[in-house]
């Protein structure tokens, strides 16, 4: 009696807890908010900037000629910005200054290789993420 | 509570297929309530699991023996763990962990990603409780329920078989499950990224710390294998190329293949057709591995009893499984196009390229020579086996090529490697290889597998460590830091790659032992007490054992053992004793082997009690009874297998360690949904 009683406790609790949220209305959500192509530029992005903080590896412990390293270092960069330009509904003008200020980032060694942060003039750490810049 | 556990059971099937039924409709069809139910499910069917595994461990615990699964497993006198191991010392409880490992890791997936991947998740959700509840149907009705009364309750269990008494066997099972099961993730968010047409990066990324998971738990289990037989079975090896080990080596491959060129999908956008094909490969090597350790179809040390309904039924689910991935990836072909070619033969992406192919080939090679009894038996008749000689001979030249990568794929870099930097950075590491193995050869090593292998690992050993120090060096220069910070900054900034380079350690040290077999001595004597044995070592130093004689006694649950003792001197100084003993487990009838083994750095020294001329009068302490034989073994470098083992080990945790971007990122999220007003 007591093992009846006991299964019949348990399906009923089991079916009572998974149909709950049909029972209830309560919604799983269905997308998220990193999910749609800013998340997939994001992410190319991150891969790109890998790739050229790689090639600087590379490039220094003997692996890449200075003549490879500078093309792919432009090509690299060329696909980080290519990634941010599709980043986010930026006005033009936003949008330019951020390339602008990636690309003189680049240069002055301000934007970070390990997140992609554009730094302000005379930084010497990362403010996203505290690695040393160059 | 056992009831209990049965009944979980039963219900735990039609809520796994109620709850993939959810997944799969409510995404298709937009609804959070059902998607909700779904992920609800998962959670409920790992907790009627958990009820499920406490009941077969509690009946364990209690000697039912009225229960058919614990009478043929356990007796009385068993010792309290392996009663407890009893949960996977046979086909119906390990059925039963299987599926709790698999749901458990079900629940991590859909826990862990309750607020994020949502696009997935459905579909994730779906896959997950299909598998599961295939699992959950071989155990209700292909004659394995674990629950299963006997028509009569016996006074004592059959006991569980001397081998699997052993502390491996609580560790070396649960680690190749957790592999094995683990990579059911990764298969789950393959199929939904197929489903959904989402079939840029994203999978990979999310899905890249459970294949390091899954393939750090295969390569340890396997290990730890090999570790068991080397204790256990007492013949000195390690691996024996049988078909179970082999199962259980097929999926490690391709999961080492797919962990290789999923870097190139990742950095170059390329072989998306290929990794998809790797992902369901190795989940349905996965299966495979269970489905020939299951159906008994192949004769191995491992297997359980032939059971023709279970070698149906899986072979129906792993034919379905093929037949629907290959469907999906050739719908989704157009959207798994390389975004690049491969620019030139000299790079980071051929070798890795090549990597591939070498892995596939071995697996495609022991696939083959484990089935190969099966195809012989399908076409002539006739059961033809084939042997270590087929395997070693196939494996040793693809363990070398695989080897010699592992040095020369490193020091290329990405795209495309210029000729004059390749000859600098290979100069070093080539003169150490060639002079490595010629040191060998001056000392007398005339193997020349062996002296290859040799000069390989060298020559590998020596590009991963000018690796670092340029590494260390760039980076010093790069950031401007202290060499030691720059050095462990190197490594924390690109844990995967500096893990990665570890674990390569790792299987050096594994080839170089594999190797060191070929220097392996042995010999077989009698020996009446006071008699000694000399074995020379090919270290050039002699071992002198002397023996001593037999001592017999009763142990729980053990009728009798006996064990001989020999002292041990190394070029006449004294080193010590080493015992070596025969077991008769009251519940089996042949007496087992239980070795002794003295491990050194370079060499163990093995003892294996071979017979004794008199068991029962040794048995019963006759002092007439001490004639016994021996076989003495000087095994070289195998315990480098274990140390390579413990840096997998590191390096494994190194690659998985979450980074902090990664934690701040969950962080900030946590933070965004509790201003959002979500409970995280």
């Amino acid at each position: 009696m007591q093992q009846v009683l006991g299964a019949v406790l348990i399906t009923v609790g089991v079916i009572l807890f998974v149909l709950r949220p049909i029972l209830q209305g309560d919604q799983a959500p269905l997308t998220s908010p990193d999910g749609g192509q800013d998340e997939l530029d994001a992410q190319k992005k991150k891969s790109a900037l890998k790739g050229l903080r790689d090639a600087e590896y590379d490039y220094y412990s003997g692996k890449l000629d200075e003549e490879d390293f500078e093309s792919l270092k432009q090509e690299m960069a060329s696909e980080v910005l290519g990634a941010m330009r599709r980043i986010g509904n930026q006005s033009n003008y936003e949008l330019e200054t951020e390339i602008r200020a990636v690309r003189k980032g680049l240069d002055a060694g301000l934007t970070c290789l390990l997140c992609g942060e554009v730094n302000s003039e005379g930084s010497n750490f990362c403010g996203q993420c505290g690695s040393q810049l160059k | 509570m056992i009831q209990l556990g049965e009944y979980a059971l039963w219900i735990a099937l039609p809520i796994s297929i109620v709850g993939a039924v959810l997944a799969f409709w409510g995404g298709a069809k937009r609804r959070g309530d059902l998607v909700l139910a779904s992920e609800l499910s998962v959670y409920t069917v790992f907790f009627l699991l958990i009820l499920t595994s406490i009941g077969i461990v509690v009946a364990f615990l209690t000697d039912r023996f009225d229960y058919w699964y614990v009478a043929n497993y356990s007796n009385r006198e068993l010792d309290t763990y392996f009663k407890v191991s009893g949960l996977w010392a046979g086909q119906r409880g390990s059925l039963v962990f299987w599926v709790l490992l698999l749901s458990l890791f079900s629940v991590v997936a859909t826990y862990s990603n309750r607020f994020k991947n949502r696009e997935f998740m459905p579909n994730v959700v779906g896959v997950l409780l299909t598998i599961t509840g295939f699992f959950l149907l071989v155990l209700l009705f292909a004659d394995v329920n674990p629950f299963e009364k006997m028509p009569f309750a016996p006074a004592d269990g059959r006991g569980l078989n001397p081998q699997l008494q052993n502390y491996w066997m609580t560790i070396h099972p649960p680690t190749l499950y957790l592999g094995f099961t683990a990579f059911t993730v990764p298969f789950a968010f393959a199929v939904s990224a197929l489903l959904n047409g989402r079939l840029d990066t994203r999978w990979i990324v999310i899905t890249r710390r459970w294949i390091l998971l899954s393939w750090f738990f295969l390569a340890n289990g396997i290990i730890f294998g090999m570790r068991w037989a080397y204790e256990e079975l007492g013949w000195g090896g390690f691996w024996f190329w049988d078909p179970v080990e082999n199962a259980s080596l097929l999926p490690w491959l391709t999961a080492t293949a797919f962990l290789h060129s999923i870097q190139i999908q990742e950095n170059r956008g390329m072989l998306k057709i290929w990794n998809m094909g790797l992902v369901v490969a190795t989940f349905l090597l996965t299966i495979f591995a269970t489905f020939l350790t299951r159906s008994g179809l192949i004769e191995s040390v491992h297997t359980f009893a032939e059971n023709t309904k279970i070698a149906f039924i899986f072979l129906t689910f792993m034919g379905a499984v093929t037949v629907a991935c290959i469907m999906l990836i050739v719908w989704r072909k157009p959207m798994l196009q390389s975004e690049r070619q491969i620019e030139s033969y000299l790079s980071r992406e051929s070798a890795f390229l090549f990597n591939n192919v070498i892995f596939l080939a071995a697996a495609f090679a022991v696939m083959f020579g484990t089935l190969f009894p099966l195809i012989t038996e399908g076409i002539t008749g006739q059961t033809i086996t084939v042997g270590p000689p087929y395997f070693n001979m196939i494996n040793l030249p693809l363990g070398l090529a695989l080897l010699a990568l592992m040095g020369i794929g490193p020091v290329i870099a990405w795209r495309k490697a210029s000729r004059r930097n390749l000859v600098k950075n290979f100069v070093t590491p080539t003169i150490v290889g060639i002079s490595v193995a010629l040191c060998f050869y001056l000392l007398g090593a005339r193997q020349i597998m062996a002296l290859v292998t040799f000069g390989l690992s060298a020559f590998v050993m020596t590009v991963i460590v000018v690796e670092f120090i340029k590494g260390t060096k760039a980076r010093s220069r790069i950031e401007g830091e202290g060499h030691l910070v720059a050095f462990f900054h190197l490594i924390g900034r690109n844990r995967r790659r500096w893990g990665g380079y570890i674990v390569h350690v790792g299987v050096v040290l594994v080839f170089t032992a594999f190797a060191g077999a070929a220097f392996d001595r042995e010999l077989i004597q009698t020996l009446e007490p006071g008699e000694s044995v000399t074995i020379e070592s090919p270290l050039g130093h002699n071992y002198t054992l002397t023996y001593q004689g037999l001592s017999s006694a009763r142990g729980n649950n053990l009728a009798a053992k006996t064990t001989a003792l020999m002292a041990v001197s190394e070029d006449g100084e004294p080193i010590g004793t080493l015992t070596a003993e025969k077991r008769l487990y009251i519940t089996w009838e042949a007496p087992v082997t239980e070795v002794g083994i003295r491990s050194r750095f370079f060499e163990d020294l093995y003892l294996i009690l071979e017979s004794v001329s008199d068991l029962n009068g040794a048995f019963m302490n006759d002092p007439e009874a001490q004639r016994a034989t021996f076989e003495v073994q000087v095994n070289v470098l195998v315990g480098w297998i274990w140390y390579g083992g413990f840096i997998i080990t590191i390096g494994g945790v190194i690659t998985m360690w979450p980074s902090r971007g990664s934690q701040k990122n969950s962080n900030k999220e946590k933070l965004g949904q509790s201003l959002a007003g979500q409970n995280p």
